[in-house]
């Protein structure tokens, strides 16, 4: 009962070898993982089963499966199309002459809606609804097929605990079905859960291929980077006495309401919560992107609200959670997304570039934040792997010393090299006196990093706590409306 | 920056792996890593060289120094004019009010010409009113909720009935002789008309790639929201390519005056379209972020060929505009294709 044999696959993209002699099974009624870092092959490999990509040599066959349907990363829905026609997007012409039939089309997304355990209807505008009930269009939308076999993309990238462990859920369901998944994630507690065996690549190549039960976490984790990962989080210094921001009665007139905190200078404070609580709109209005409710001070000096010019002149830096969109340029040099910030220090008068002080000043960033693209700074953003688009958004704000660095979900979707090596800036940014406010769904990285956990619930600031109190335990309390 | 063992690993590229070494000597041209920028700028250039090639097969005297001075001379206008719009279309807009600031700029020009006789206070007043006229436009479309398109095309209106109305509907003559001699005759027989226009390219396409602010021009027709969140004046840049824009279509109605010894508000209007054409068609994206000046460049001298070698080949109007337009679409699509394969490969 093999569901998917890939056998010998490669593929080169001119000259650059991303996939090299690969060959794996998956059969019905198991889960595999293929676990690598970015820019491992994981991506080409999904997309030559899905057959997005030709391979270079080597073939995919289904067997009895016949075909397989994939659960993309970046979503592939349309954003302004209800959830129904999404789902069936492939199937919108139910009557003979060929016209689409509302009706139909609600009753046969229901039907896929309930079996995801969606708590929405197919009438819902896709747009309007958030990342976790996204994911789950999706895998109702690559369930209409009836698949034997499914490649899930890092379904849960972008979802919190309850979403993630919902999705995971219906991985098992589908299992248990004796439907054949492969599945993709950089989540290992996900891979440990899920899958019967590890498939691992590492720069194209096949390196494991074994049952789940014979690896741990650091041995899967060597694996995937080709050598031991230094274990846990870097030390942090303790924070200094002085506020570095203040922020009280915070509001964005919408969603976030009261909310009160102070970040000392060194400090890093993280922002827990679920998905939806308000955590990204506080980071936004605080960065001048949204509502102008309440007071800010940073380092004493009040701010200017709804002015991101003002902001980035009071030592505040933003790195977004959509780096795609709103972090750097896909289609420039990323040389021009690094010094777009600090671009007035490499101008003489008038404001005519210096290029040559461009590209000391693009080179020293690349090399604090350990940029590793492959061909120099000239290529465009677009054609980076995550964790390495990452670095650029975060680089961008190294060129003067900032006050305080507002990050937004700086490891999503990214490897865990690129995540250490992100993890270390942090620490050395808060050693240097930069105060730190870390959002992030990944409890596990706020309990490690911050100094302090504000955890937020529904729109307000449900608590505060130390580091000593910060439990995995006490956050969820928190974050689901418990109290204290 | 303290170098960890960690950071060592993290180095590592996928591409230390041996086969990527392995990039053949031909291919460089193919490698965007390595090709230079301007390389990417003039992908319309081998059209241009095909289509002088295949005009100078079917006729003769192309390519005597004459007749490149009168192509060059007759594009004058249309190339200073296509600056302005290159810079607007960088940043993802559209100037469609170029004609009638060309009107404007020229009739101004002319005006203040006949009634000083200084040709300079002229050309002064004329630039002072055009670069206005943009700066108003370009406020009302970077600070309204109003796509530019709309602002642009209402201000094709109400700029082109003002100029009339000011002008009675005349046209502004007559300006001195020297004046006129500006578009026939200068240094080395060349036109001081294209001298200017070539001065002009140079001096943007200096500006586009050496000053904060060409590159924040096209850091906003890139990725708007990047350029916000990163600082940059995200309105001030985009009401200021307006302004260029109204500078260099009033410097393009000094010159189309002095071309046509006279100057009305009428006279720009036609050329709008051959000034969009030219910026597109050599390569510049109508989304934004991607373009420079050399490519408007290659753009107006191939659309100043395709007009001057149907003249040349004594076609009657009709089919000249046929045959201009299969050109046009085939010049495209080879470029299209071309870029196309670039991106696949």
């Amino acid at each position: 009962m093999t569901a998917i044999t890939v056998t010998g696959l490669s593929k080169s993209f001119g000259g650059v070898v991303a996939v090299d002699g690969v060959s794996f099974t998956v059969r019905g009624g198991e889960v595999v993982a293929l676990a690598g870092e970015n820019g491992a092959g994981k991506s080409t490999i999904k997309n030559i089963i899905g057959g997005i990509l030709r391979p270079d040599s080597g073939h995919v066959d289904f067997g009895d499966a016949g075909n397989v349907a994939t659960v993309h990363q970046e979503t592939s829905l349309f954003p302004d199309l209800t959830v129904a026609e999404n789902i069936l997007i492939g199937h919108l012409r139910s009557s003979r002459v060929g016209t689409v039939r509302p009706a139909a089309l609600r009753r046969t997304a229901s039907v896929l809606l309930r079996r995801v355990g969606a708590g929405f209807g197919p009438d819902a505008v896709v747009r309007e609804l958030s990342a976790g009930r996204r994911q789950l269009v999706e895998i109702a939308k690559a369930l209409a097929t009836e698949p034997r076999a499914i490649v899930f993309d890092e379904p849960t990238a972008s979802l919190n605990l309850d979403e993630r462990e919902m999705i995971m859920r219906i991985v098992e369901q589908l299992r248990d079905d004796g439907v054949a998944v492969l599945y993709i994630t950089h989540y290992l507690e996900e891979i440990f859960r899920l899958s019967r065996r590890i498939v691992v690549m590492r720069d194209g190549r096949l390196v494991a291929d074994r049952p789940a039960g014979e690896l741990d976490r650091s041995t899967l984790e060597a694996l995937m980077v080709g050598r031991e990962l230094a274990q846990g989080y870097p030390e942090t210094t303790k924070p200094r006495q002085e506020i570095a921001l203040s922020v009280r009665d915070l509001g964005d007139g919408a969603r976030v309401e009261g909310v009160s905190f102070d970040v000392a200078e060194g400090e890093i404070f993280g922002l827990a919560g679920l998905m939806g609580s308000g955590r990204t709109e506080v980071a936004r209005a605080i960065f001048g992107l949204a509502g102008k409710i309440g007071r800010i001070e940073v380092a004493g000096q009040p701010l200017r609200r709804g002015d991101v010019r003002a902001s980035i002149a009071a030592g505040i830096a933003f790195v977004t959670e959509d780096r795609r969109n709103e972090g750097l340029f896909l289609e420039r040099p990323i040389r021009e997304s690094l010094s777009i910030v600090g671009l007035g220090s490499v101008c003489r008068p008038l404001g005519w570039l210096d290029h040559a002080a461009e590209s000391r000043l693009t080179k020293d960033l690349a090399t604090a934040v350990a940029l590793t693209a492959r061909s120099g700074q000239e290529v465009d953003g677009g054609s980076l792997s995550g964790g390495n688009q990452q670095k650029v958004v975060l680089a961008k704000w190294l060129s003067g010393q900032p006050r305080l660095i507002i990050l937004d979900e700086p490891t999503r979707g990214i490897d865990v090299g690129a995540k250490a090596e992100i993890y270390r800036l942090l620490a050395d940014l808060a050693r240097a006196g930069t105060a730190v406010l870390l959002i992030s769904s990944e409890m596990e990285e706020v309990l490690g990093l911050a100094h302090r956990v504000g955890v937020m619930h529904d729109g307000r600031l449900a608590g505060i706590l130390d580091r000593r109190r910060a439990t995995q335990e006490a956050v969820i309390r928190l974050a689901t409306g418990g109290i204290r | 920056m303290p170098e960890s063992v960690r950071g060592e690993g993290a180095v590592k590229a996928p591409s230390a792996a041996p086969p990527t070494r392995s990039i053949k000597p031909a291919s460089w041209l193919r490698d965007t890593a390595r090709r230079p920028g301007w390389l990417g700028d003039l992908s319309m250039l081998p059209a241009l060289v095909v289509l002088i090639a295949v005009l100078s097969v079917l006729t003769e005297g192309v390519l005597t120094p004459s007749n490149i001075i009168n192509v060059c001379s007759q594009s004058a206008v249309v190339a200073i004019a296509a600056i302005g719009a290159t810079f607007v279309i960088l940043t993802g807009g559209i100037d469609l009010s170029t004609g009638s600031v060309i009107g404007a700029g020229g009739v101004t020009a002319a005006w203040v010409i006949t009634s000083t006789g200084s040709v300079l206070a002229g050309a002064a007043a004329g630039i002072l009113a055009g670069t206005a006229i943009g700066l108003v436009v370009g406020t009302v479309a970077a600070k309204l909720p109003v796509v530019p398109f709309a602002v642009t095309l209402a201000a094709l209106y109400v700029v082109s009935g003002a100029t009339t109305l000011l002008s009675h509907g005349k046209t502004i003559a007559p300006v001195p002789a020297g004046f006129i001699e500006f578009s026939i005759d200068g240094p080395g027989g060349v036109p001081y008309s294209v001298w200017l226009a070539v001065v002009l390219y140079a001096v943007a396409q200096t500006v586009l790639t050496r000053t904060a602010w060409g590159r924040r021009v096209l850091h906003v027709g890139a990725n708007v929201e990047v350029a916000r969140i990163s600082g940059v004046h995200v309105a001030r840049t985009k009401a200021s390519v307006y302004a260029v824009a109204g500078l260099f279509s009033a410097i393009a109605g000094i010159v189309l005056t002095s071309g046509l010894a006279g100057a009305s508000a009428s006279m720009g209007g036609p050329l709008l379209l051959n000034i969009v054409g030219a910026v597109v068609l050599g390569g510049t994206s109508l989304f934004g972020g991607r373009g420079s000046l050399l490519r408007t460049a290659v753009g107006v001298l191939f659309l100043g060929f395709v007009s001057n070698g149907m003249s040349l080949l004594g076609l009657a109007s009709f089919d000249q505009q046929i045959i201009t337009g299969a050109v046009i679409f085939i010049a495209a699509s080879v470029d299209g294709i071309g870029r196309w394969s670039r991106r696949r490969s």
